[in-house]
């Protein structure tokens, strides 16, 4: 039967949504086990592979980035390539080259030999010892999936995830990643080192370091199936709303902007930003087993969204202020349901007092 | 209960808050124009401002403004689902909409807890105290009765002082009512013009009705004082000639009738007040006596009358000077109004019967002058008739204001600079220098700068001076 266009989209209903949770929950319990100590790490990464974005992580050497995306891509039954960037890597190096080829026959013929970008996830590890040329190649295949080489266009794999990292020290030497490589990003996430209690717990069940296989795989097919659950995960009104109003107030000249941001921020986040943050709120959603996005997902993903997204002033480096304080500035400056109290009027919830 | 009927309920909490809160808010600015309204009106109106007390129903109408104000920023029922949401965690399930097949979820939610609205409403109550507090003082607080001139001065208390005054004097008959009336008169006219830019204007208009006021009310206390002696004269002369009716020689007794006829007039003269009602008879034989006819027409129960009339008459008087010190008026001399001690019939008798030189101005004096030391009854050294009369007038007496003129620092002090010149100073015509000082009567001379002129009698001491021998 033919339902007109304008009728509402039906929500997710529990039994449809019953076997994603259950697939996302053993997605993330083999995460959990392969890296110890990094559960909330694991749960933003998994939501950003669901929501198709790529995802720059960055930490200390040693705390588990590339195990990490070695083992989501084991998990995820996708093939991985990994590019160690360097200096002297060129942009060839990884979309690829045409060579010339003699075949058996003596017939020379040009043929392109595919980068190591044509993957389902590039782990591009530090990302940012590469030139700015090479890393301008990367943009085109991040933003359009797809690459032109040698005046001819080719497209990436489907799904195509870049997993980049990068080490806060050691900076010399180094191309900061300029602000339109680093907005294609979905997620910066800050790999933490793990406590004492978890490092213990890596000496008592890791010889040398390795990791244990995953005790299971997820097909592609069941992948594209949580492509597609994804995409009927409901984005109510007011959390568009609350979405648009964090973006907007992240733009110092923006009339609700908070003081920490009239302060501290010179340019703030992208439309891009804006749809990132609503993507990867419908992946917490999903993962907490819910059809909606509520604002507690807006306000786990905005800090991760916006950090790389904020073009901090002066004042802020003077100040030791980073992006996440002022991130958290405007978490707690903004009300999520645009609610204006009059002076004096206060809402509390029964639980509270 | 149903979301919907949460957030319902919820919006009706908020609404009976906000409202509560706006009303208290706008209650404090219509309490506080309120007082200052009435303060103002109060100030600017002499007349009874009680009808300010309706301004209280205006406290309805802003309620009611703030009902229909407050209900208009009542959240919106999305808003209110999305804070339902938020407090209960529901993660988004109660923003969807009912048309997305919500219920299967909202069955799992179970009870949804309504956020409770409070107010910290401690300032603003305090606030409102206070304001009420404002209004009822601007009420009540005594205002300085309003003048219709902004620079009116204020004398109404001087004013209703000697209204006091003068509502004494016309009662005790010391003014007649014409005259009071047009001292009343006088008064209101000094309070419609009192103007503040000219007080002493004023203060002259006042001083004059007061010097009336004193000068009439000293008036009647010196004749009530005089007609007190005269009528206790009367009473003592009428008591002694009842004993010597028979004693006295007939001569002696007719000139003594008749000083106690003129007596007896005078001290039934002004202030008369009520006057005094004797009986015709008496007043007929008091008239004959006055003629000083050699027989006797007065008889021992007249002068008993007599006698009655006068105490009556003394008692009179007295009450009229009590009305006039408790009104603040007159000089009332103690000595002579107060605790004084009549002469004493029997004494009068035997005086009258003695062998001294007894006229009618010696009795007259005597029974005038009735202390001692004051001119009475005395045999020795001193005695002198003395003669009081009214009291002197004090017109042209009084001390005439002259201006004075103004000292020549104040003329330096107001001096405006006309100009400057460059050129050397030039002296003014007629014009003369210093008159004091170090350098008084020097003269200019040529190698010195003064040369002072030596007086004759020091011009030795000089020489000497110069042509002493040094050693």
């Amino acid at each position: 039967m033919h339902q007109p266009s304008h009728a509402p989209p039906q929500l997710l209903q529990p039994s449809d949504l019953e076997p994603v949770v259950e697939l996302t929950a053993q997605v993330l319990a083999d995460l959990d086990a392969a890296l110890l100590g990094q559960a909330e790490l694991h749960r933003l990464v998994l939501a950003g592979v669901l929501s198709r974005g790529h995802i720059l992580l960055e930490g200390m050497p040693g705390v588990g980035k590339t195990v990490l995306i070695k083992t989501l891509s084991q998990l995820m039954s996708l093939k991985c390539n990994r590019v160690q960037f360097t200096p002297d890597l060129m942009p060839s190096d990884i979309l690829g080259t045409t060579i010339l080829q003699q075949s058996s026959d003596g017939q020379r013929r040009m043929s392109f030999e595919h980068g190591p970008i044509f993957t389902n996830i590039l782990l591009a590890d530090e990302i940012n010892r590469a030139s700015p040329k090479t890393q301008a190649a990367m943009l085109e295949a991040m933003q359009e999936r797809r690459v032109t080489v040698g005046g001819e266009t080719r497209h990436l794999a489907d799904p195509f995830f870049v997993l980049a990292s990068q080490n806060p020290i050691d900076l010399e030497g180094t191309y900061p990643l300029p602000e339109a490589q680093v907005d294609r990003f979905l997620f910066k996430l800050h790999v933490q080192q793990p406590d004492a209690g978890v490092l213990e717990q890596i000496l008592d069940t890791r010889r040398r370091g390795e990791a244990q296989a995953p005790g299971s795989c997820v097909s592609e097919k069941r992948l594209r199936g949580l492509f597609g659950v994804m995409e009927r995960v409901m984005l109510p009104p007011p959390v568009a709303r609350y979405i648009a109003r964090l973006v907007a107030a992240s733009h110092p000249g923006c009339g609700e902007a908070p003081e920490v941001v009239k302060q501290y921020v010179t340019h703030g986040a992208s439309p891009r930003g804006a749809i990132a943050m609503a993507e990867s709120a419908r992946a917490l959603a999903l993962l907490s087993g819910r059809p909606t996005v509520g604002f507690e997902d807006v306000n786990t993903v905005a800090p991760h969204v916006l950090n790389h997204r904020l073009i901090l002033a002066y004042q802020a480096r003077f100040d030791k202020v980073t992006a996440q304080e002022v991130v958290a500035g405007m978490l707690d400056a903004i009300d999520e349901t645009g609610l204006k109290l009059p002076k004096g009027l206060q809402v509390e919830s029964k639980g509270s007092s | 209960m149903s979301p919907e009927q949460v957030a319902a309920d919820w919006r009706k909490r908020f609404f009976r808050w906000a409202w509560l809160r706006v009303g208290v808010l706008w209650t404090i600015a219509y309490l506080l124009a309120w007082g200052v309204i009435t303060l103002v009106v109060r100030g600017a109106i002499d007349a009874d401002a009680t009808w300010l007390w309706w301004g209280a129903a205006g406290v309805l109408p802003a309620w009611g403004w703030a009902g229909y104000w407050t209900r208009r920023q009542v959240p919106s029922k999305p808003t209110t689902m999305a804070l339902l949401d938020r407090e209960n965690q529901l993660g988004g399930m109660l923003m969807a909409d009912s048309a997305v097949g919500r219920e299967p979820w909202t069955e799992r939610l179970g009870p949804i807890d309504c956020p409770r609205v409070t107010w910290q409403g401690k300032p603003g109550g305090f606030v409102l105290g206070l304001s009420l507090l404002f209004v009822l003082a601007a009420q009540w607080v005594p205002m300085p009765r309003a003048s219709q001139a902004s620079n009116a001065l204020d004398v109404t208390r001087t004013l209703d002082w000697m209204q006091q005054q003068v509502e004494v004097l016309a009662q005790e008959q010391v003014w007649d009512n014409a005259e009071a009336e047009q001292t009343l008169a006088a008064m209101d006219r000094i309070h419609d013009q009192s103007d503040g830019d000219d007080p002493s204007k004023t203060w002259e208009a006042l001083d004059h009705l007061a010097e009336q006021i004193d000068q009439a009310s000293d008036e009647a206390v010196g004749l009530a004082q005089q007609r007190m002696e005269e009528a206790a004269g009367v009473e003592a002369l009428s008591q002694a000639l009842q004993e010597g009716l028979d004693s006295l020689a007939p001569d002696r007794l007719a000139e003594a009738m008749a000083t106690l006829a003129e007596l007896a007039d005078a001290a039934a003269g002004e202030p008369s007040l009520d006057g005094m009602d004797l009986p015709h008879g008496l007043t007929e034989a008091l008239e004959q006596a006055g003629q000083r006819q050699e027989a006797i027409t007065l008889t021992p129960q007249m002068l008993d009358q007599l006698g009655e009339a006068m105490a009556q008459r003394q008692s009179q008087l007295q009450e009229l000077l009590e009305a006039l010190d408790a009104a603040g008026l007159g000089d009332i001399d103690p000595d002579r109004g107060g605790d004084w001690e009549p002469i004493d019939p029997t004494d009068l008798l035997v005086w009258l019967e003695g062998e001294g030189q007894c006229d009618g101005p010696g009795l007259l004096t005597a029974c005038r002058s009735l202390r001692a030391g004051r001119g009475g009854i005395d045999d020795g050294p001193g005695h002198a008739e003395m003669i009081w009369k009214d009291p002197a007038s004090r017109e042209g007496v009084a001390f005439t204001p002259e201006l004075l003129p103004q000292a020549r620092l104040q003329d330096l002090l107001d001096a405006r600079l006309l100009g400057t010149s460059r050129g050397a100073p030039e002296p003014i015509d007629g014009a003369q220098g210093s008159a004091g000082g170090a350098l008084a009567e020097t003269l200019t001379n040529g190698g010195s700068a003064a040369q002072k002129q030596v007086l004759p009698r020091h011009r030795g001491a000089v020489r000497r001076y110069f042509e002493r021998e040094t050693e």
